[in-house]
């Protein structure tokens, strides 16, 4: 029975995940509140946010792990429990038998979701190729570096030819040049139709490569859409970072205070090097303005649009 | 597909661990073998230090019968304190009893007077008391048989040759009863009276068994269960508790390392049911039970115990038997942090269930709350299937007093699995 009739957005595009309202608790506090987002067919779609601020937990609830307290998730049009055929799970921790080669593994995962092991090892082999590891298969994982361990996690999610990839921190303690293949392969399986949803903390490498995102801040909903739409809405569009060669204590106080009365964020106080948030040029001369009124001193180090780490960051 | 792809996965892992295959493989023998010869205990090796204070034939014979048998130290002290210093000083070397043979042994023999044989052992070691006692009366059974027959042989000549100088009297007194003047007849009759009463005491004295003396009542074991030897009942004890304790090792451990790889969140987040997964543990823990079925088999069957073998309730026991280890194992997997603690906790039900399983004491003697309990639990039943399916060729059907109680058991831990694999959480 299908309780979640596949929706279809205005504009045409196919909802693949579908979450209303969801809440969670975790030792009796609420974990996850109200959240409620959207998941387009074939984009990436990045869960963001500080360490505890609940985007495992989501994952975690949106593919069955976790119970739900409230709240509706569809996922491609139905409850997990019937369209699990077509998703693939890649837990945060590696999660494979050291013990058996990466071969054995592939069979034994392929067949768990139902597809002949001859089928899987054909698909592993040209992920792992992909991926920078051709002739590994047999290999035991225990053998791999970090990277490689991290690599076939994800190989071993989609050896069913999944619709939907869900992965949990994929670039947790990779190095950059790990980060940059594994990228790679995840916008090469998009391009083969793949939606994919991803937590990372990484969110200059989750702007850059994600369609949209959702930003979790304790477990709420903090900000969802593309990355301008969330800059928008915060109201930081520039980032003005200045440097003062001598400054009082006092200044500082009365300068945060003006801040305050201006609604304008001091992102960074590191006392003779100041960063704001500001929505745009008046904010910066009015920063200015205080600043030559109490003949302060200063140097404009640069005044740029934010990226999302800094979005984030201000919102603190 | 799925269930024979995780039971390939069992094998592998299984097979890759060598800890594990020495396990399923040495533990067996090694508990069959002690059992058996804890009941049939070898004398190679036992060294006895003698000090004889006596020079009579009987305390010779004692001597050469513990020549045969054991290796023999003989002491030279002359006298009590000697001796006993003597004879510490050998058992700290390495004797295992020490035994002071009386000086007036063989006299109080010959008096027909019990001697007594004093024996020294290590009471450092609890279980050598009572074996060394045990011992020593063994070997002087046969001494003993002698000295009873010595004895008894000298009491009936002795009473024969008295026996017959009475047959003589009261012939005599026969010949002269008519020539007795009336003067003396009373005191005659009453004399003949007498001696005929002491001959009547003097000939049911050379009837009496002496063994009537030393032992006037014997006992008689006799098993209800005609033509069985215990043998074959201690087996279904036997590998009831080993079933339980390997299969509770490698069970247990067998799941923390499933956890330990996040093995359950990819089976919960994919296609394969979980029964699918607690099936195929299952089936390859009842292989195991079953490969560890076959040594014990033998060694007891080598022993002589009785069998009478029911193929088909064989298979489903050992299934049954299996299948419930298997779970009880996962359930302590499911529940520990690591592997030591699962190895812990399994080590802690399997000694449990072997001390109460009646192995090495009767539980009937226990207080009845305790013994009704232990009556209760999964093992007793299994205990009485394997009974019927090896020492009674039961057919299944007439098993059912035993299978009933361990199939619900059997649903309730599958229940508790499912539930615990369910709620895991990485």
């Amino acid at each position: 029975m299908n309780i979640f009739p596949k929706k279809q957005e205005e504009t045409g595009r196919e909802k693949v995940i579908i979450v209303e309202n969801v809440s969670n608790k975790y030792n009796d506090e609420f974990f996850l509140k109200n959240i409620s987002f959207v998941v387009y067919k074939g984009e990436i779609f990045s869960i963001i946010g500080l360490s505890g601020s609940g985007k495992s937990t989501l994952l975690k609830t949106i593919v069955g792990l976790e119970k739900k307290l409230g709240g509706t998730i569809s996922v491609l049009g139905n409850n997990i429990f019937f369209t699990r055929k077509m998703v693939g799970f890649s837990p945060q921790q590696d999660s494979f038998f050291s013990d058996l080669s990466i071969s054995q593994n592939m069979e034994l995962f392929s067949s768990m979701n139902g597809v002949s092991y001859k089928t899987g090892k054909e698909l592993g082999k040209e992920y792992l190729k992909m991926l920078g590891m051709e002739g590994f298969d047999e290999k035991k994982p225990k053998e791999l570096s970090g990277g490689q361990k991290k690599r076939l996690n994800i190989i071993l999610s989609c050896l069913h030819s999944p619709k939907l990839l869900i992965l949990d921190e994929p670039f947790a303690a990779l190095d950059y040049y790990n980060r940059r293949i594994l990228w790679d392969f995840l916008i090469s399986l998009k391009n083969r139709g793949i939606t994919i949803v991803l937590t990372t903390h990484l969110l200059n490498e989750a702007q850059e490569y994600s369609s949209r995102v959702l930003v979790l801040k304790n477990g709420k909903k903090f900000g969802y859409g593309t990355f301008n739409e969330i800059k928008e809405k915060i109201g930081f569009n520039y980032l003005l970072h200045i440097k003062m060669s001598h400054v009082a204590n006092s200044f500082i106080d009365s300068l945060t205070h003006f801040c305050m009365l201006k609604k304008i964020r001091i992102v960074y106080n590191l006392k003779k090097e100041l960063l704001f948030a500001v929505a745009g040029g008046e904010d910066k001369s009015t920063i200015e303005g205080f600043m030559k009124r109490n003949n302060q001193e200063f140097t404009e180090v640069e005044f740029r649009p934010p990226n999302l780490d800094e979005v984030i960051l201000a919102s603190r | 597909m799925k269930i024979v792809e995780l039971l390939k996965k069992e094998y592998i892992l299984f097979k890759n661990n060598k800890k594990q295959l020495a396990i399923t493989i040495l533990l067996p023998l090694f508990f069959s073998l002690i059992y058996l010869f804890m009941f049939s205990l070898s004398e190679t090796g036992f060294k006895v230090a003698i000090c004889n204070l006596d020079n009579g034939i009987y305390s010779g014979e004692f001597i050469t019968t513990m020549q045969n048998e054991v290796e023999t130290e003989l002491l030279t002290a002359n006298n009590a304190t000697g001796c006993s210093i003597q004879i510490k000083d050998s058992i700290m070397k390495g004797a295992l009893i020490g035994i002071i043979v009386d000086p007036d042994f063989s006299e109080k023999i010959e008096s027909y007077r019990q001697p007594v044989l004093t024996i020294y052992f290590d009471n450092s070691k609890p279980n050598l008391g009572f074996f060394s006692q045990t011992y020593v009366n063994n070997r002087i059974n046969s001494l003993s048989t002698q000295v009873l027959r010595d004895s008894e042989e000298k009491i009936k000549s002795a009473t024969f040759k008295i026996e017959n100088d009475l047959d003589s009297t009261i012939g005599i007194l026969e010949l002269i009863n008519f020539s007795i003047p009336d003067i003396i007849r009373n005191p005659y009759d009453q004399l003949y009276t007498n001696i005929q009463y002491y001959k009547g005491n003097i000939s049911n004295l050379n009837r009496i068994d002496l063994e009537f003396l030393v032992n006037p009542i014997s006992t008689q074991l006799v098993g209800v269960f005609e033509g069985r030897n215990s043998g074959g009942f201690s087996f279904s004890v036997l590998y009831t508790v080993l079933n339980l304790f390997v299969l509770l090792l490698l069970s247990s451990v067998s799941m923390v390392y499933d956890k330990r790889n996040n093995f359950l969140t990819r089976l919960k987040t994919s296609t394969t049911p979980i029964i699918y997964y607690i099936i195929s543990k299952i089936v390859f823990f009842s292989i195991i039970g079953a490969l560890i079925f076959i040594p014990s088999f033998l060694v007891f069957l080598f022993k002589d115990a009785y069998f009478s073998v029911n193929y088909a309730t064989l298979i489903i026991s050992i299934i049954t038997i299996s299948s419930i280890s298997t779970l009880l194992g996962s359930i302590i997997g499911l529940t520990s942090n690591d592997e030591s603690s699962s190895i812990m906790v399994s080590l802690f039900v399997g000694l449990t269930f072997m001390l109460i399983s009646g192995l090495f004491y009767p539980v009937e003697l226990l207080p009845q709350l305790i013994s009704t309990s232990l009556n209760a639990l999964p093992t007793s039943f299994e205990f009485k299937l394997l009974n019927y399916a090896l020492v009674f060729n039961s057919g299944i059907s007439s098993t059912t007093a035993a299978i009933v109680p361990l199939i619900i058991y059997l649903g309730l831990f599958i229940a508790v699995n499912y539930l615990l694999i369910s709620k895991q959480h990485d």
